[in-house]
């Protein structure tokens, strides 16, 4: 598998491929993110090309891979269970399915965080939601409001 | 949300201060959330 030829990232094919994932990924972004509470900030933007790993211990199944990975970072408000269901229910209603446990699940302890003044970043991350060929990964943080002890 | 990896060969990054965006974004919001989407372009 490994003697497969490496792509030439410069190639007009692969500049073509990068070209339409990556307006495939904004268009999924315009999708699933509510145009009203989600306020943009920021996007990164990881562009690579590796090899896959292949042997008697690890089977990747590739020999080589490209992979673009966009992440844009939101200010948000409000009622954040509220949004962050809503924002699921807008995931699942463009197609994407999560494969463990959905937003409800990883919020469950929302409410006793709040109450006792824990920031969302006590709770899990949501796992990984998925469509075709995409992944979406979500991370949060809470401003520290006031000083609390484990 | 991304990663370094010895088997890359190839990596353009437009990369940001997470630490910065959460100082900026918690200056008028209470709540930060990053959402990446990541897909494959190339595969052998």
């Amino acid at each position: 598998m490994n003697v497969k030829a490496r792509p030439d990232p410069d190639s007009p094919k692969l500049k073509r491929n990068r070209t339409q994932l990556e307006e495939q990924i904004g268009a999924n972004f315009s999708r699933v993110v509510p145009s009203e509470g989600f306020v943009h900030y920021e996007t990164s933007r990881q562009d690579t090309c590796y090899d896959g790993a292949n042997n008697w211990k690890h089977m990747d199944g590739f020999a080589h891979r490209c992979t673009l990975l966009v992440t844009n970072f939101y200010g948000l408000d409000g009622d954040f269970r509220k949004n962050m269901l809503d924002f699921e229910r807008a995931l699942f209603a463009a197609g994407w399915h999560s494969n463990i446990h959905d937003m409800a699940w990883t919020l469950t302890q929302y409410d006793a965080a709040a109450q006792s003044s824990h920031a969302i970043d006590r709770l899990p991350n949501p796992y990984p939601y998925y469509d075709g060929r995409f992944t979406l990964d979500i991370c949060w943080k809470e401003r520290v409001l006031r000083a609390y002890s484990i | 949300m991304g990663w370094v990896d010895e088997n890359n060969f190839y990596d353009q990054r437009k990369l940001i201060d997470v630490g910065d965006v959460f100082r900026k974004v918690t200056q008028d919001h209470r709540y930060v959330v990053a959402i990446a989407i990541k897909g494959h372009y190339f595969e052998n």
